[in-house]
């Protein structure tokens, strides 16, 4: 994930019923991140089956999907190909922290430090092959499509928003905005609180959209120029610059005309500058997808979540009749009859 | 001017029942009590509370119409202790309302009226079925139909009344036969049936009580109107709520 260049962002509340009849671009490894490291037990150990296998994914993906889908939201999870070469230092150093976290989270069990076990626990978080596979399979029968990048998951789905076939990204992370998406929703959870990292309080939070053109209008910026300030400031491709964030990136950007200039005045460099620019401007995507959504398959659904992943079987027929309904009927307004 | 005590159960539920669909009102006032009108935003509900003059233990008022934030004026009476009266009184001058409970008052600073969304209009319909259900029964099957899926569906025909939700899997069903309702009437040949969204109806259960009586009027796929006594006399809160309409039926 990039450096937090929100402050320089527009973002509007919205609410899920905004989206209604939205196309919905899922970055899924984002999305699976947070329903690996939040969706836990209170000793801090994930969702398990009867069998021992984490199932805190296919909990998140089913209730959020239903959840959309009682909307009339229409999602597509956008899985992650193979990261960009320049990536492999961020996510080297992802794991070492991963790998530190887990030792940590594994002596603060033992000590039944429950607080610490959970903030290692959600620290040493990681998706698994196993973890993808599953997560494809419970799509394919809540009738949702997914895609596969070759890439990057966000560019992806920018692309597939630039190209008209879906409507916003939805993702935690900014950096869609930077490879070009043209509206972007954070905050798409189903509960209303979040608990804030490292500490005991929670925070009500609501969806937040960010349209791309309303940004670049307000700074009188291109995409170019946008990009050019995450760098700057840093991203999953390079450090930055000590101590430029984004309203110092966004003046000078403004006041040189370019990364380039900027660097020039300043004195600095930024390594791979040309390959990370290409990264978020011409990024590796591709056009062989295909969305299309299907009624969710109820049998299987109740087959693979309650008979292999041990799942509450009143709950799941309970969403599962749920979604249903939302499709056949439609909610009239007292207006009809004034 | 407007003073007023009143018992702290009863207005404390008459604003809840207020404060589910809408949160800046208008209250308007006039020497023979005091009512509300508001819809929700999405235009979808309509909540109508009258309080009359003989529900309060003092009422003192002239006509005049206040803003407020019901919502927190209910947070606020929410501090009230089981069947405390509550003393409420328009402080003109501050542009404030008081409310008092034993020793502890609350002043809440009055909305500017122009800023209120237009009270709506009382849409002229016609609705051919009447039942008064028993308030316990109502809540009942509210409940019921929470647990099926997040709808419910009234039937009304020549036999009595039918409550009902619908899942894939399950449902749910209670019928009542038109001599076990408080009252029942019916136009000629008609059957009706409508379907509502819990998201309101649940809410709106909350606000009537098991002791009084639920007045029905249903149609076919249009609103329903439902109303019950709140206060110890003629007070009372009403609902309009429009329905769910299902296609490819």
């Amino acid at each position: 994930m990039s450096r937090n260049i929100s402050p320089i962002l527009v973002k509007k509340e919205v609410s899920f019923e905004d989206l209604a009849n939205k196309k919905l671009a899922i970055d899924a490894y984002n999305t699976l991140y947070q329903f690996i490291s939040i969706i836990r037990q209170k000793n801090g150990t994930s969702l398990i089956n009867s069998k021992g296998n984490i199932t805190s994914h296919l909990s998140g993906v089913f209730y959020r999907t239903s959840n959309m889908l009682k909307k009339n939201i229409k999602p597509v999870y956008v899985f992650d190909g193979e990261p960009p070469q320049l990536k492999f230092d961020t996510i080297d150093k992802r794991k070492i922290i991963r790998e530190e976290a887990f030792e940590k989270y594994i002596i603060a069990r033992e000590n039944k430090d429950f607080e610490n076990a959970i903030k290692y626990a959600q620290m040493s978080t990681r998706l698994n092959h196993k973890i993808i596979e599953e997560t494809v399979i419970l799509l394919k029968y809540l009738g949702i499509p997914s895609v596969f990048a070759p890439s990057e998951g966000e560019s992806q789905a920018a692309f597939m928003t630039i190209k008209g076939d879906v409507d916003i990204v939805a993702s935690q992370d900014y950096d869609s905005l930077l490879f070009g998406s043209t509206q972007l929703v954070r905050n798409l959870a189903v509960g209303k609180k979040r608990k804030l990292p490292n500490k005991k309080e929670y925070v009500d939070i609501t969806p937040e959209l960010y349209i791309l053109n309303e940004i670049l209008e307000k700074h009188e910026i291109d995409r170019e120029a946008l990009v050019d300030i995450a760098i700057l400031v840093g991203t999953d491709y390079n450090e930055g610059i000590r101590n430029i964030g984004p309203k110092k990136a966004l003046k000078l950007i403004k006041k040189y005309g370019s990364i380039e200039k900027v660097l020039a005045a300043i004195g600095k460099e930024i390594e791979n500058l040309d390959d990370i620019k290409n990264i978020f401007l011409h990024p590796n995507v591709t056009e062989e997808y295909r969305l299309v959504w299907y009624k969710p398959d109820k049998e299987k659904i109740i087959e693979f979540l309650c008979n292999e992943h041990d799942f509450s079987r009143e709950r799941v027929i309970k969403t599962l009749d749920e979604i249903n309904l939302s499709k056949t009927d439609q909610q009239r307004t007292l207006g009809e009859w004034f | 001017m407007f003073k007023a005590l009143i018992n702290g159960d009863v207005i404390k539920n008459a604003l809840m029942g207020v404060s589910i669909l809408s949160n800046d009102v208008k209250m308007n006032f006039n020497d023979e009590g005091i009512y509300i009108k508001a819809v929700d935003d999405a235009n979808v509900c309509m909540v109508s509370l009258n309080l009359k003059k003989d529900d309060f233990d003092y009422f003192d008022a002239s006509s005049s119409s206040i803003g407020l934030n019901i919502k927190t004026a209910y947070d606020l009476l929410k501090d009230a202790k089981k069947g405390e009266p509550i003393e409420i009184e328009l402080l003109e001058k501050d542009s404030k309302i008081k409310f008092s409970m034993g020793n502890l008052s609350y002043s809440l600073v009055l909305l500017n009226i122009d800023a209120i969304k237009k009270e709506p209009k009382t849409p002229k319909i016609d609705l051919p079925v009447e039942a008064v259900i028993n308030g316990e029964d109502f809540k009942k099957a509210v409940k019921a139909a929470e647990k099926i899926s997040d709808y419910i569906i009234f039937n009304a025909d020549n036999e009595g009344l039918k409550i009902s939700s619908k899942g894939n899997m399950r449902d749910m069903f209670l019928s009542i036969p038109k001599e076990e309702l408080m009252k029942y009437s019916i136009k000629e040949g008609n059957s009706v049936r409508s379907m509502f969204s819990l998201e309101y109806v649940s809410e709106i259960a909350k606000v009537f009580t098991n002791q009084e009586d639920v007045e029905l009027h249903i149609g076919n796929d249009f609103p329903i109107l439902m109303k019950s006594n709140i206060a110890k006399h003629e007070g009372f809160i009403e609902y309009l709520l429009a329905p769910r309409v299902e296609e490819g039926y």
